[in-house]
């Protein structure tokens, strides 16, 4: 997928995050490409015009959203390092903890969090696999 | 780390620019074209019953505030025959809002500070609370829900028992009710005399009593009257 595709993709994620469902989708699919991208450079990117689109329309600071987003970008590439990157509980892992640390930063609430974080990885998972029998070049560049 | 330590300085300067007001033009031209409400159609899959149900619900709404209207009215009955001559309180102008976007913590509506939205001010529908101010920007506003884990809210009842309401889970608890007090199911809970919350807003009603005798506080469950994720209007209180 080219740049601008994903860059789309991100973008419609978050307006519907914003808008419509209120699970963490953004930085779900964020952290799928963290798992599958070499290209660090457009993730930050993606995850910086994510945030600042989330934070104009949820009327937060702008900012805010951006750095969370950065951080929790750094820290999956940090691991994928360290573990078998294809592995599926580091997949699993890695797209559900970053969904709940930032539900837990938006909403304040645990359970609410987790739920919400169960649901949006399940979510991305379910698309990614669908996408990629349709298209086998899905995430591979 | 060089890359995460650039977009984090570069956040970081957003961040700045954004407090100080720099961005005021940009985010307001953004936030206007994103300025559309979303309502799904109900599916017809309950038929005329959840017709029905939506009816009853808009009559409980409206019973809701004719009693709180009653009730108000005889406060301010008891006040002006105690206090003969006493000025009555001018009728507010609320600030009609749509809601643009409704979840379990927060709503966000379409009126900014451009329309004289102002932090704190209060947030009804049908004379029921729904929320407060918390973030205001040029065109839009956060209202905290009472279900909110992060609100806390000063409350009476109708037999005049003082609390503190705290959101959570989806629910609102009303604690740090003395055992002296009587706690009823069905009681009306209201908002009391605050910095800031206005008086005799209506709440909810108590669900469901919880008394232990060991402890100092009882407490009680809340159910509000408002559906918060269906609300598609409220009204501000200047």
């Amino acid at each position: 997928m080219s740049f601008f595709t994903r860059l789309i993709l991100i973008l419609i994620l978050a307006f519907l995050e914003a808008i419509v469902v209120s699970l963490p989708l953004t930085i779900s699919a964020l952290a799928l490409f963290v798992i599958y991208e070499k290209n660090t450079k457009e993730i930050y990117i993606f995850g910086l015009l994510a945030g600042l689109f989330l934070d104009i329309l949820q009327v937060r600071t702008l900012g805010i959203t951006s750095a969370l987003f950065s951080l929790i970008i750094f820290l999956i590439f940090l691991y994928k390092r360290k573990f078998i990157h294809e592995n599926p509980v580091f997949v699993v892992l890695a797209i559900f903890l970053p969904g709940f640390v930032y539900s837990y930063f938006v909403y304040g609430e645990v359970i609410f969090a987790l739920t919400w974080a169960l649901i949006s990885s399940f979510l991305v998972l379910v698309f990614a696999n669908l996408w990629k029998k349709i298209s086998p070049t899905f995430l591979v560049r | 780390m060089k890359k995460l330590i650039v977009f984090l300085f570069v956040s970081l300067i957003i961040y700045t620019a954004d407090r100080t007001g720099l961005l005021k033009i940009p985010k307001g031209t953004l936030e206007k074209i994103f300025s559309f409400q979303i309502i799904f159609p109900a599916l017809p899959l309950g038929g005329p019953q959840s017709q029905d149900l939506k009816i009853l619900r808009e009559e409980n709404l409206e019973l809701f505030e004719k009693l709180t209207n009653q009730r108000n009215l005889e406060l301010e009955n008891e006040a002006l025959r105690a206090q003969l001559g006493a000025p009555q309180r001018a009728s507010a102008k609320f600030i009609p809002a749509r809601v643009l976007e409704a979840n379990a913590s927060f709503l966000i509506i379409d009126k900014g500070q451009r329309d004289g939205v102002k932090l704190g001010q209060n947030v009804v529908y049908k004379n029921i609370l729904a929320g407060r101010v918390v973030s205001v920007s040029e065109n839009r506003s956060r209202i905290e829900l009472p279900i909110s884990s992060t609100s806390k809210i000063p409350v009476k009842t109708s037999r005049n028992a003082l609390g503190i309401i705290t959101g959570g889970g989806g629910t609102m608890t009303l604690g740090n009710v003395t055992l002296s007090e009587t706690l009823e199911v069905k009681d009306l809970v209201f908002t009391a005399q605050n910095g800031e919350f206005l008086p005799d807003l209506l709440i909810g009603e108590v669900s469901k009593v919880l008394r232990d005798e060991h402890a100092l506080f009882q407490q009680a469950q809340l159910q509000s009257p408002l559906d918060f994720r269906k609300l598609e209007m409220v009204f501000l209180i200047p």
